[in-house]
């Protein structure tokens, strides 16, 4: 055996190595790829007024896939997303129209989001149930709720935002006439989620726990406290959204986030986030939205018939993992 | 007569070659033991014969015949069989149905009447009927999965058998028994390629030893020839201490050196009860035991990590029963577990972050990971534990077996222990890297630390430990061994419940 | 302890099975042919699916009415999923408990051929409203046309636009009746309005963010759009929040009501809605229920009756309105609840649920 030392490698050098080697970095490459070709093919797409209403459109599942990334990470997923979210909203909306101030009225929605997260996090450790079949339970349960709740009318805000400027403000306003606000709370998440993840030693905690659970118990890790507080986040962020769709869309209706779980799926997977635990970044499943909402955006500018766009959005989606499988792949082969 | 006959046989991955012309003979009703260590090549010499992967260039000759080997399918149909290390049946069906899987997958009939019968025929010479065809695979004790899926090799006309490392996950009486299944084949005619890390077993079975190292055979031997020595330095290409390291001479057993005290610790489900026993600073005390007795379970109830039904864990004065894994850690009482696979790295993520995984708290500020720490505490560690590696970025998934250890020692080590418990530290690790570990526990001992160590390898505990403390099979402790009472007849004599019959036979001599 | 936990929740599910059951109601026969009334004994049932939805509150009032004056029982029920096979299963529910006659708005056509045939061969009459099921024997069928609500939603948009300009549909593909009305939509605007283009045409599947999204987009191309039109209440939210930012006048028009949809049009961010008359669409499909379970009442003159066929095969058009900004106050549903002698909403559904 040759008493080879560990190597000490140039920080530099090995952040260049690292950015190469960053599933990111991949994407970005794609995602600029198409905005060139977008750009060139359709002279829309690259008018500011297109690029404003792409931030204002990645706000609310952005902010839902943030969620669903940390549940992944920590090795789970949450299908009650969008329906959590619509519950929120509700509970939001009915204080707000029984004269709670607004404050007051978001607090207990999201309060309701939490408590809904902190549930599925005590079933999903205490009982050892997947969150598969606990999450798909929950849309229906979140969902039931709304329904109840509201007889199945949808709630209209539509009067109350007027006289709530910074509410309405939060969903529709524009910084400096120019940045949705909406966007602006997003992306403020978002850099501080991703930095969360990179840095902190609570994030940490959940990526061990997603990337073996035994050895992150052995590690003297709360394994089911990371796990529920994992599902308490993606809860609260999917009140956090609810929040921002309320203020934009003037109330609630009942079918409010339906489908969201799975964008918000396919954005993390197509981001590189393991359905397995353990691995992914929250910048690299917002990448995955992004790509997505480019996507839709193609088509929308294209003005591709109605029929084929279902076939056409998934096809793509399909073909960017198999694309990510390969280079993975090969990057594998390359490295043994 | 020459069953199997390599001649030339080379290898490569893209630009990296793995094998170097490779030249092999194994008669027909012989047992050829294979060593080298964790990465010179035996999987992928192993894989070209059985047709999982086709070599570069070579020759390979069955019965004097050249033949060609493209596809596993093959290789079976020249009666060559492959019982791979970790065991690859399924769980939830029935033996026979493991057994015949090949031929069932063929959707040639199912017969489960027939398929028992055929399967008992074949398991009878093996384990004269003790496993019954009809039982479901999970519920066998592994050494008898491992019987079937010896039973599935050869239930196709086998004549060439290659065995890899069949008995890493056995115990002691478990792996004699499969010697004996082996032993019958041999005799049967079949030609037998055995892999191992263990001498005992390549002493005690085989014909000849052929030595692998770095994609090179280096050396192939009558067994009669061989020595211990001659095969370490072959495997390891250079001079190898296989001795233990000395023992430390100085202990002083006295009641302000005791760092840890365990009274009457009984399990919730019963596994082990009333544990009683110290241990004293810098001292190595070992746990011997059979497989099944209870030794993991005692280790993972002094940390937390299993539910207790009473007893008390005296550390640094204070009882720790009841305390949070984190906390036992904190405090400077660590584990390194039993299956470093499972319980004890992360292997997709890389060394750096196993490295930090245990003590987050001591590279952590305002909630914050500090990187700079982090990197440099990775950095050291693997230097100090001479992990190989291209760097502490590197996966770990991607090291070897006795590199994966040491980035798992390195995790537990993170932070200077008081006290450190080492479940297995040395399973499936080449010789190199065992005796790098047991240096490396000497040390941790004679600079203050206690260590537990817990092995299904009697000798290792013998020659680590500085007392033994012995387990019954039924989980009860039978007093504890020093000096040169160390020694495996009187160890073996408590810990196989021998002493429990002979108490007996003692009280009927009385009576009389 | 976690034995007596199992046992408690069986038990409760027991006892709310138990409850639920306990609702059955029995028919019974009558016999009085000179008046336009039956007894008290017999039911009718209305079949839903999303019985949530408040779409179906008016329509069930309309039946209720009819019900009362013509002297007999009824009952609201159905399915609260979007689901074929749920929706099934709760007309064999309805069936087993032998009413006079079902009132059902189909999910799908196809899978309900056979149970509508097996009802009318044990002698309950059906008829279908809101949505169909053609190819059965079902003995009535009452709707708002779809083309027609198409066809009156492209002229009130183009219209309003002058007869220029670029229109555009949100649609939401997996829906037959939705379909129907963006098809005749983009027919009628081809067929009539020569200077008007249908310029996009998307799936924005019952999505404000999408139908937010589409508005926008379509708009950076087309900055002539001036209409919208969606076949459903809820894309509609996000396009009319788009075409509000865009300040440019985009008209925004679909086929549903509620409340938030009636306060933008109040605000003038929506600029109609097309809402087929529920009422009527309940009270004269209990009407042709009423007749077709009692067809010693009437005397059409056809040989059906001598033949032992189904007397009726009637299509009954129940109307639409276009509601505007003068006359959104009509179409709240909690107004209406109050207008018919409910204290709100909640009030109206739990006497529905009684029965």
């Amino acid at each position: 055996m040759n008493e080879t030392q560990v190597k000490k490698s140039s920080p530099v050098l090995d952040f260049f190595k690292r950015l190469k080697n960053a599933r990111e970095t991949s994407l970005i490459l794609i995602i600029v790829a198409i905005c060139i070709v977008l750009s060139i093919t359709n002279p829309y797409f690259a008018k500011w007024a297109n690029i404003q209403t792409l931030l204002g459109s990645i706000a609310i599942n952005g902010i839902l896939t943030i969620g669903m990334i940390i549940v992944m990470i920590s090795g789970g997923l949450d299908l009650s997303i969008g329906a959590v979210m619509c519950m929120s909203m509700a509970f939001s909306a009915k204080a707000i129209t029984l004269g709670v101030p607004p404050i007051l009225a978001i607090l207990i929605g999201l309060v309701g989001a939490a408590v809904c997260g902190f549930v599925i996090g005590q079933i999903v450790t205490k009982l050892n149930l997947s969150h598969f079949i606990v999450t798909l339970c929950f849309m229906g349960i979140a969902r039931g709720v709304v329904y109840v709740m509201t007889s199945g009318i949808s709630i209209s805000l539509v009067s109350n935002l007027k006289t709530m400027p910074t509410l309405a403000f939060i969903g529709s306003g524009y910084i400096g006439g120019t940045v949705p606000m909406s966007f602006v709370i997003f992306l403020a998440l978002a850099i501080a989620a991703d930095l969360y993840a990179r840095k902190s030693s609570g994030m940490r905690k959940v990526y061990y726990t997603g990337s073996n659970e035994m050895a992150a118990k052995h590690s003297g890790i709360k394994i089911n406290r990371v796990k529920v507080l994992a599902c308490v986040a993606c809860s609260v962020l999917a009140g956090i959204a609810s929040v921002i769709y309320m203020s934009k869309y003037s109330g609630v209706s009942v079918s409010a986030g339906e489908g969201a779980e799975m964008t918000a799926l396919s954005a993390a997977v197509i981001g590189g986030v393991s359905m397995n635990g353990g691995k992914g970044t929250v910048a690299g499943g917002l990448l995955g939205l992004l790509f997505i909402v480019l996507i839709q955006d193609a088509m929308n500018l294209f003005s591709v018939q109605a029929f084929w766009q279902d076939l056409i959005r998934y096809v793509i989606v399909l073909l960017a993992v198999i694309l990510d499988v390969l280079q993975e792949r090969a990057r594998k082969k390359k490295n043994s | 007569m020459e069953a199997l006959q390599l001649r030339d046989i080379s290898k490569s991955f893209g630009r990296n070659q793995v094998l170097f012309s490779i030249d092999f003979d194994l008669q027909a009703g012989e047992i050829h033991g294979i060593m080298g260590e964790n990465g010179a090549g035996k999987s992928t010499l192993m894989n070209i014969i059985y047709g999982n992967l086709k070599s570069d260039g070579g020759e390979i000759r069955v019965d004097g015949n050249p033949v060609t080997i493209n596809e596993v399918s093959d290789a079976q149909k020249l009666g060559i069989c492959f019982v791979e290390q970790e065991i690859a049946l399924c769980q939830d069906a029935t033996v026979a149905e493991n057994i015949f899987m090949a031929r069932i997958n063929q959707g040639k009939g199912f017969n489960m009447k027939k398929l028992a019968e055929e399967a008992r025929q074949i398991l009878e010479p093996l384990c004269g009927g003790s496993i019954d065809p009809y039982e479901i695979v999970e519920k066998l004790p592994i050494s008898n999965q491992q019987v079937v899926e010896i039973a599935k090799a050869i239930s196709n006309n086998c004549r060439i058998l290659i065995l890899d490392e069949p008995t890493s996950s056995l115990s002691g009486e478990e792996a004699d028994a499969l010697h004996r299944v082996i032993q019958d084949l041999k005799k049967r005619g079949i030609g037998i390629i055995y892999i191992s890390h263990r001498m005992s077993d390549i002493f005690g079975q085989c014909d000849r030893v052929s030595v692998l190292r770095d994609g090179t055979m280096v050396s192939t031997r009558p067994i009669a020839e061989a020595t211990v020595q001659q095969l370490v330095n072959d495997m390891a290409g250079r001079e190898v201490d296989i001795l233990y390291p000395p023992k430390a001479e100085d202990l002083q057993r006295t009641e302000e050196n005791v760092v840890l005290d365990v009274q009457g610790l009984t399990d919730a489900e019963g596994r082990f009860s009333d544990v009683n026993f110290k241990l004293y600073k810098g001292e190595i005390l070992g746990f011997a035991g059979l497989l099944g007795a209870g030794r993991s379970e005692i280790m993972q109830g002094l940390t937390g990590l299993r539910p207790m039904k009473g007893g008390k864990v005296i550390f640094h004065g204070r009882d720790i029963m009841g305390k949070s894994t984190s906390a036992i850690f904190q405090d400077g009482l660590v584990m390194l577990p039993e299956d470093r696979k499972k319980q004890g790295l992360f292997l997709d993520m890389d060394i750096e972050m196993n490295t930090s995984a245990a003590y987050l708290q001591q590279i952590t500020r305002g909630g914050m990971i500090q990187r700079g720490k982090e990197h440099r505490q990775a950095e050291e560690m693997s230097k100090s534990m001479n992990v190989r590696c291209t760097g502490i970025h590197q996966i770990v998934r991607s090291l070897s077996g006795g590199n994966q250890q040491k980035v798992l020692l390195a995790k537990v080590l993170a932070k200077r222990p008081d006290v450190v418990i080492m479940d297995e530290p040395t399973r499936g690790v080449d010789v190199g890297a065992k005796a790098e570990i047991h240096r490396l526990l000497r040390q941790l001992a004679s600079e203050g630390v206690s260590v537990i160590m817990v092995s299904s390898e009697l000798n290792e505990v013998m020659g680590m430990s500085d007392r033994v403390v012995m387990l019954d099979s039924s989980g009860c402790l039978v007093g504890d061994v020093t000096g040169d009472d160390i020694n495996s007849d009187h160890i073996m004599y408590y810990i196989s419940d021998a002493y429990k019959y002979q108490e007996k036979n003692d009280e009927v001599t009385e009576h009389e | 302890m976690k034995k007596f936990l199992a046992l408690i929740l069986a038990l409760v599910m027991a006892f709310s099975l138990i409850a639920c059951g306990q609702k059955a109601n029995q028919g019974g026969e009558s016999t009085n042919t000179n008046t336009l009334s039956g007894t008290a004994d017999e039911t009718y049932v209305m079949n839903v699916f999303v019985s949530g939805v408040e779409y179906w509150f008016p329509v069930y009032a309309g039946m209720k009415d009819a019900c009362k004056q013509l002297g007999v029982s009824c009952s609201y029920g159905g399915t609260t999923e979007y689901d074929a096979q749920a929706q099934v299963d709760s007309f064999e529910a309805d069936l087993a408990k032998s009413p006079k006659g079902i009132l059902i708005s189909p999910i799908v056509e196809d899978a309900f051929v056979e149970p509508i045939n097996r009802a009318i061969s044990q002698g309950v009459a059906v008829v279908t409203y809101a949505s169909d099921s053609p190819d059965s024997n079902r003995q009535a069928y009452v709707t708002s046309d779809n083309a027609h609500e198409g066809a009156i939603a492209a002229r009130t948009i183009c219209d309003a636009m002058g007869g220029t300009g670029s229109v555009m549909v949100l649609r939401n593909p997996g829906q037959d009746n939705h379909n129907r009305r963006c098809d005749a939509f983009i027919s009628t605007v081809e067929a009539e309005y020569p200077n008007i283009k249908v310029v996009a045409d998307v799936a924005t599947n019952q999505n404000e963010q999408n139908g937010y999204d589409a508005v926008m987009a379509t708009y950076q191309k087309y900055p002539d759009l001036g209409g919208v039109f969606c076949p459903e209440g809820v894309s509609i939210v996000g396009g009319a929040k788009a075409a509000k930012e865009l300040g440019t006048g985009i008209r925004c028009l679909c086929v549903d009501t509620n409340d938030t949809l009636l306060d933008m049009l109040k605000e003038g961010d929506m600029f109609g809605l097309i809402c087929p008359d529920q009422y009527m669409q309940g009270y004269l499909g209990m009407l042709s229920l009423f007749v077709a379970a009692h067809p010693e009442k009437v005397n059409p003159m056809n040989e059906r009756k001598a033949l032992n066929e189904n007397i009726m095969g009637i299509s009954i058009d129940n109307g639409l309105t276009i509601i505007t900004k003068d006359t959104a106050d009509y179409y709240y549903v909690a107004k209406y609840a109050q207008s018919i002698g409910y204290a709100d909403v909640n009030d109206m559904l739990s006497a529905y649920k009684a029965g």
